[in-house]
């Protein structure tokens, strides 16, 4: 089974293997955007004044961008082949899905919506055949 | 299938990587479960509050039951990568406990309710298929024959 395989097989492996690291770019850039915004004005995510953190816009702005920064980073490195890209692409994914559920109340439908693209990621990278990296 | 044929190979097998999609799953649903407690404990003003609904506010006993789940899940996630077929048939029970849970809190706070149940639900899908496949229970899939430790 190891070397000779439908063709359909390697098509399927290999492609959940460059969906992974699609879907982290993709998932890296809305938290960069995401983050900028924040930055930016954070008049539009103060629905709850005395919510956790409500009073540090700048600090979550941060965490936003550089958890979209490193994921931006980590999926570059997916293609190597290599195990560290998988492994930490799977623990950013889960920070930045909890930072999202934490940061949900500011505003409900982004981090819904980040929270299942960051499952998909999670998915993806952990169930990926890794000879295809 | 014959991927799912134990042999000594460097890649590892579709059950293993689901296994890994399963704990990640559970230990994700477990941080959002404690968030949910925590915010019950605090009585944060994000969570409303129904007057005829239940003790009309999440209290104590909500706060620590879901921090508790939280907990229960991930400790339970850790003992289905060790490969122990106990801990899968913990996880499917605790994971259905949790999605109970997580249903119970959507009138405090709907939308957190339904992604955790959403998380939950996800988790069971894994675990399930994991443990549909026979092979796990007889080897272990952190565990892959003659290897030993975590699979690559």
């Amino acid at each position: 089974m190891s070397s000779r395989q439908p063709a359909h097989r390697d098509v399927v492996a290999g492609g959940i293997a460059m969906f992974a690291t699609a879907m982290m770019l993709l998932v890296g850039g809305i938290h960069v955007l995401q983050g900028v915004a924040v930055l930016v004005d954070d008049r539009p995510f103060r629905a709850h004044r005395s919510y956790l953190l409500s009073d540090h816009a700048t600090t979550w702005g941060c965490v936003l961008v550089a958890l979209g920064l490193l994921s931006i980073a980590t999926a570059l490195f997916m293609q190597s082949g290599r195990l560290w890209p998988r492994v930490s692409g799977v623990a950013l994914a889960a920070t930045s899905a909890a930072a999202s559920f934490l940061w949900l109340p500011h505003y409900p439908a982004w981090a819904t919506l980040i929270i299942i693209a960051d499952l998909i990621v999670i998915w993806a990278l952990c169930t990926f055949d890794d000879r295809y990296a | 299938m014959s991927t799912l044929r134990p042999e000594p190979r460097r890649t590892s097998t579709a059950v293993v990587r689901l296994v890994y999609f399963a704990a990640a799953a559970m230990v994700l649903s477990g941080a959002v479960h404690v968030v949910q407690g925590t915010a019950a404990l605090r009585g944060d003003e994000v969570l409303s509050t129904r007057p005829t609904y239940l003790d009309s506010e999440p209290g104590p006993f909500w706060g620590w039951l879901h921090v508790a789940i939280g907990v229960v899940l991930v400790a339970t996630a850790v003992g289905v990568l060790l490969g122990s077929p106990r801990a899968l048939a913990g996880a499917a029970g605790i994971t259905v406990v949790a999605a109970v849970a997580s249903f119970v809190f959507i009138p405090f706070y709907p939308t957190w309710g339904v992604v955790s149940l959403l998380l939950n639900g996800t988790a069971l899908y894994a675990i399930g298929t994991v443990g549909t496949t026979g092979r796990w229970a007889k080897t272990g899939a952190a565990r892959p024959p003659q290897t030993g430790g975590l699979p690559r």
